[in-house]
């Protein structure tokens, strides 16, 4: 999916530079572009939360930023505390790693699913081009869209490790 | 409350660098709020702290939820040369570092396992250190992707717990079973008897384990289908107890 959001924010880029601007075409190739970083993003996270439990693939996108900052972090943390009366200084690590994870994630999701939201919802908000063909949606790089994936890739090992062992 | 009247809300909580509101499809009464920090002198720019009083107050006040969503080019230009420090010290694809940023304080997240010797991370982490200070945030440190996990405490305990009488090979193999790297029974002996040193285990004259009620307490239990005891029903009927 990553590779597709990759061809449309390319093709978003030539179409502005191409000077394809009254159609319209490179805001509608450059907001699929963040929606597809989104939803490679999102399959990662979910398939994440199915690692930890069953029932949590199932969850709605807005349910997702709650229950890592609720459910999932009080889990950590009691682990966290279980680990420091065993002086298990491994785990205590990993749990703390883990619940900086949870946290980032979350924000990570919620910010993701903002630009989602508006790449799909919200059409008058238009794509930002500047002068090299690079664009943004509310202010957010398509540059930095890319990235969620990696980010998502290395945090949600972070929490699975750590759920692991508690 | 239509957005407008968020705006107007925004402004008169005197927030600046309000780029759109939009609605939250999902959710009733809920809003994202972008905001661009670019532009917007430190000073004036609302910390988490304020943000999450703030949007705790308007929900109190006004009975909306709003998400602030930032957009910070500072931190994205910051993580550019995170990225080529890193790269420049270990064989990391770029995409492969990120920075998270709280406040002032950065903390580096590396996805892959680092094989790096410690002063050559030393010397990194230096590096890193200074060059984010420049950029005015504190390093708060350094993470990695971890290799294949060997088990801890807890979760030798929680196994003990499930298969109690277990030997120390059957307590490998479930460990091995739920993917963790057990290096040899050896090993799995030596942290069992640091645990039965810390009377949290018992070995018993034909060579099984079982926890200590010390331990059992320590553990605690549950009535939900979470319960321990329902975890040791099913393990047993697993190995065919």
């Amino acid at each position: 999916m990553e590779q597709v959001a990759a061809h449309l924010a390319n093709e978003a880029r030539v179409r502005h530079l191409a000077g394809d601007k009254s159609s319209g075409d490179d805001d509608l190739f450059g907001r699929s572009a963040f929606n597809r970083y989104y939803y490679a993003t999102f399959l990662i996270i979910r398939e994440g939360l199915r690692s930890l439990h069953g029932t949590w693939a199932g969850l709605a996108h807005k349910d997702i930023p709650p229950l890592l900052k609720g459910e999932i972090k009080k889990t950590l943390k009691r682990g966290l505390q279980d680990a420091k009366r065993l002086s298990d200084g491994d785990v205590v690590k990993q749990c703390s790693k883990a619940i900086e994870a949870a946290d980032e994630l979350a924000e990570l999701t919620t910010r993701a699913y903002g630009v989602r939201v508006t790449a799909d919802y919200n059409p008058e908000i238009r794509v930002s081009f500047n002068e090299r063909g690079t664009f943004s949606l509310n202010a957010i790089a398509v540059d930095e869209a890319k990235k969620w994936p990696y980010k998502a890739r290395a945090l949600v090992p972070a929490i699975i490790s750590a759920w692991s062992q508690i | 409350m239509n957005i407008n009247q968020i705006h107007q809300l925004l402004k008169d909580r005197r927030v600046e660098g309000v780029e759109s509101i939009i609605a939250h499809p999902g959710r009733g009464g809920a809003y994202f709020v972008f905001l661009r920090l670019d532009g917007v002198p430190k000073s004036r720019q609302l910390s988490s702290a304020a943000r999450s009083r703030l949007a705790r107050d308007i929900l109190t006040t006004k009975g909306i939820s709003v998400e602030f969503v930032l957009a910070d080019s500072r931190l994205f230009e910051t993580e550019t040369g995170v990225r080529a420090i890193v790269s420049a010290a270990v064989a990391v694809p770029s995409e492969q570092v990120f920075v998270v940023v709280k406040e002032d304080r950065a903390t580096v997240w590396i996805g892959v396992t680092l094989e790096i010797e410690d002063d050559k991370l030393a010397l990194m982490e230096g590096l890193l250190g200074k060059y984010l200070s420049d950029q005015g945030y504190q390093l708060e440190g350094l993470r990695t992707a971890l290799p294949k996990e060997r088990p801890g405490k807890l979760v030798m305990l929680k196994v003990v717990r499930h298969l109690a009488p277990v030997r120390s090979d059957e307590l490998s193999a479930r460990l091995n079973e739920l993917g963790f790297e057990v290096p040899s029974t050896q090993w799995v002996e030596k942290r069992l008897d640091a645990l039965r040193q810390a009377r949290l285990l018992v070995r018993l004259r034909d060579g099984h384990y079982a926890l200590t009620a010390q331990c059992l307490l320590f553990l605690g239990t549950g009535k939900t289908r979470s319960s321990p005891d329902v975890a040791r029903l099913l393990a047993l009927a697993a190995v065919g107890r």
